[in-house]
């Protein structure tokens, strides 16, 4: 019996995500800067994105391949607007 | 998967995970700028070699304005100045009519409808799949988040003592 070929599927997905989810963890924790913290966010949502996408591309076999891909777009958006509200409100309290 | 696409996750995975770490660690905005750009480029190359290269061009769009905007935020902006010259009230009429017109395209289009294999996509299949065929992987996953979480709230509960 010969070596397996190594295959990516679900799980491989899911580790990433899950690693890029605590590095944004860890930067929203751990960092005492503000707009270090903030930076965390969008780990997280890209994170949230890569996690949808394996999830739509190897679990939905069955179903709408599409659905985790709409996610994933959205949680983008959301992390760049995100990023950029962050980023505004920081400078604004910078003023006080 | 083929052994190209084997190869290219992997290494868009170690591109990721460097760039999430470098965000994470970095203590200079154009470091913390990279990290995100790099972030970018591997979420969107693993989106891609899931056969998502939509998602993934808008992953790697996004990082790497949220990477431009992090390494160097615009210090008037940040501090509020010239907001209300003309030319962004223009810039501001211009965006509602593009959304007006999108509005409208969206009423009236006529779009290509895409399906893909016949079934379900549901909370019952993908929890079939993880807690039963992956079960061991999920737990993995699952203790690998509440350790990340635990640390992170035991460095900030150190801090604030």
């Amino acid at each position: 019996m010969g070596p397996r070929a190594l295959s990516i599927g679900t799980v491989h997905f899911l580790f990433v995500a899950s690693a890029l989810v605590a590095a944004g963890v860890l930067a929203v924790g751990y960092r005492r800067d503000l707009e270090a913290a903030l930076a965390g966010v969008p780990l997280m949502l890209g994170g949230v994105a890569v996690g949808f996408v394996g999830v739509s591309r190897f679990a939905a076999a069955r179903g709408d391949v599409f659905a985790g891909q709409e996610i994933a777009i959205l949680a983008a958006l959301a992390a760049f607007g995100l990023g950029l509200v962050g980023l505004g409100l920081i400078g604004r309290e910078g003023l006080r | 998967m083929n052994a190209l696409t084997t190869a290219l996750f992997f290494l868009f995975a170690a591109v990721a995970l460097a760039g999430a770490l470098a965000t994470a660690l970095a203590g200079s905005r154009p470091l913390r700028g990279l990290g995100l750009l790099l972030v970018g480029v591997g979420a969107g190359g693993l989106c891609f070699a899931a056969s998502a290269g939509y998602a993934g061009g808008v992953l790697l769009i996004a990082f790497a304005g949220l990477g431009a905007l992090f390494a160097y935020p615009n210090p008037r902006s940040l501090r509020g100045e010239g907001l209300a010259r003309p030319a962004h009230q223009l810039g501001a009429l211009g965006a509602a009519g593009l959304l007006v017109m999108l509005a409208y395209a969206a009423f009236r289009g006529a779009f290509a409808h895409g399906e893909g294999p016949p079934g379900s996509f549901n909370a019952g299949d993908v929890g079939r799949l993880l807690f039963s065929h992956e079960a061991l992987a999920t737990e993995a996953v699952a203790a690998l988040l509440l350790a990340s979480v635990s640390g992170a709230a035991v460095a900030w509960w150190g801090r604030e003592r």
